[in-house]
């Protein structure tokens, strides 16, 4: 579970994330694992908060003020979807108050705008082009070289 | 699965000394120089709008890593924007000096940490013994291997696809896993990761007028109107391929070895006057199987040609960048996009894809 009382401020993982916006949806790509993912909902606009410098409690403060449904349910998406992007290494924690909490996100939305949940797609197929084989030795000419290779 | 690797092997210093790539590139390229005396054989490609300059210590490495590019062969005169060097230690008797790092340095996809960094690109790919090393500082770079008969089939289906790929990085030219085909005043891009219908479609284009630029991989330059530059004139073959091209199968040059490995054609070799150089872009496709018997095509979106473009391509290329993925970006929203829903009645698709171009003449 993450901690958000100590970690309330959060940045992209770059170099290991990248990402790219269009229209409405967000495409990560996590370099490291191989997976990709698309945010979609009002996961772009989560994100966007995030990235800006705001906290995760200031980013549900800034949605629950200005979408229709309860407060509860909007903090709780918020919450759950940070908990979701730090567990997928796509955001790290930062330091508090990073960046400036003050700048919106272009094409703010007025007060009473229905809550679109956030929602996370997470596509796992690439992943094996990553495999590690940590598993070598080095032989007499100091290359590398899998275990068991080279031994006849 | 945990993928990373610590911050503290990232930092582990080779034998408690400071990683030195460019010491280790300039000892390596004197064993190419030494490998290469009164055997060096040079060839010339224009690759993308680059000349490329591709030295062999030997005809070992020489013949099966020019047949994939030899339709982009191009006599120039003058400084090469990219001189690599070729050359293994079994076939020249040459003693590369041993890895100067620890294997601890060893990372994902080949990398070699502490031997990557703005000037220089390292990686080393343990099983198939491949080193390929890039000096951006001067443009130059190493492909070594121990022994050239271990080079697996693949490396000559895309030779240097790493070292172009980083060559290329702050360039408008990318390198994107798709194929296309087209006519010589515009074509299509192919995408679309495995499995998706996209070697499947490609091919089905071969015998038919329309002109090749590649099935697997080809370089897009994203300045002004998007244009696609022919890299490998090579097609890979899956079981169910061999099935649908039995015309194909005679053309097959590892015949001997489909149990083990893709079935790989050199097409410059058997369809000289439809695989080019290349061919402006007017649109890009997304094939998807749909077991209808006839192909059409459909509208999709940007962010379709995004996703099947951009993950696969940015995980298959070693230290690809937001700078790739912002080429990638805009290319795809440089074109319109439409989904490809190739029938199996392939001799549909080419028809299809002609005249789809033939309407946005």
């Amino acid at each position: 579970m993450v901690d958000f009382v100590a970690m309330r401020y959060y940045r992209v993982n770059r170099p290991d994330v990248v990402m790219e916006s269009f229209e409405g949806e967000l495409v990560l790509v996590q370099m490291k694992s191989g997976n990709y993912y698309s945010l979609q909902g009002s996961a772009p606009l989560i994100w966007d908060l995030i990235e800006r410098g705001r906290s995760v409690e200031d980013t549900g403060d800034y949605l629950a003020a200005r979408h229709q449904g309860t407060e509860e349910e909007v903090r709780r998406s918020v919450y759950s979807l940070v908990e979701e992007l730090v567990a997928e290494s796509l955001i790290v924690p930062a330091t508090n108050g990073s960046a400036p909490a003050s700048m919106d996100p272009a094409g703010d939305m007025q007060p009473g705008t229905p809550f679109v949940p956030p929602v996370l797609e997470r596509y796992t197929d690439m992943q094996e082009l990553l495999l590690l084989d940590p598993i070598h030795d080095v032989d007499q000419t100091g290359w590398p070289r899998r275990k068991g290779e080279g031994e006849s | 699965m945990d993928l990373t690797v610590s911050a503290e092997q990232q930092l582990k210093p080779a034998s408690g000394k400071p990683p030195d790539p460019a010491a280790f590139f300039e000892a390596a390229l004197h064993v190419f120089e030494q490998a290469s005396a009164g055997r060096l054989i040079e060839h010339r490609y224009r690759i993308g709008d680059q000349a490329v300059l591709m030295r062999f210590a030997g005809p070992a490495m020489a013949r099966p890593f020019s047949r994939a590019i030899d339709h982009l062969s191009y006599p120039f005169r003058g400084e090469p924007d990219l001189t690599v060097h070729f050359f293994d230690d079994r076939s020249t008797g040459a003693a590369m000096p041993p890895a100067p790092w620890e294997p601890e340095c060893h990372g994902q996809r080949g990398v070699i940490h502490g031997y990557n960094d703005d000037r220089f690109f390292t990686t080393y790919e343990i099983g198939i013994d491949i080193l390929q090393m890039f000096d951006a500082g001067q443009n130059r770079a190493i492909y070594w291997v121990r022994d050239y008969q271990w080079i697996p089939y693949w490396e000559n289906s895309f030779p240097m696809r790493s070292i172009l790929h980083w060559r290329f990085r702050k360039e408008p030219l990318q390198a994107v896993h798709a194929g296309a085909v087209g006519t010589a005043t515009g074509g299509v891009l192919i995408a679309g990761k495995s499995g998706s219908g996209k070697s499947t479609s490609t091919l089905a284009c071969l015998t038919s007028d329309l002109l090749y630029a590649g099935d697997d991989y080809v370089l897009v330059d994203v300045a002004g109107e998007p244009y696609v530059h022919s890299l490998y004139s090579t097609a890979k073959l899956v079981a169910d391929n061999c099935d649908r091209f039995p015309q194909l199968r005679p053309l097959v040059s590892n015949s001997d070895k489909l149990d083990e490995q893709k079935a790989l054609i050199y097409l410059r070799e058997h369809f000289p006057s439809s695989v080019v150089r290349g061919f402006p872009l007017r649109a890009i496709l997304l094939p998807r199987i749909t077991g209808a018997r006839n192909t059409r095509v459909v509208k999709a979106g940007t962010m379709d040609a995004y996703r099947a473009i951009a993950p696969t391509t940015l995980l298959h290329l070693t230290r690809a960048t937001e700078e790739a993925a912002r080429k990638i970006s805009t290319l795809c929203r440089a074109l319109p996009v439409y989904w490809l829903e190739a029938g199996t009645e392939l001799e549909q698709i080419p028809q299809v894809i002609g005249g789809f171009l033939r309407s946005r003449a």
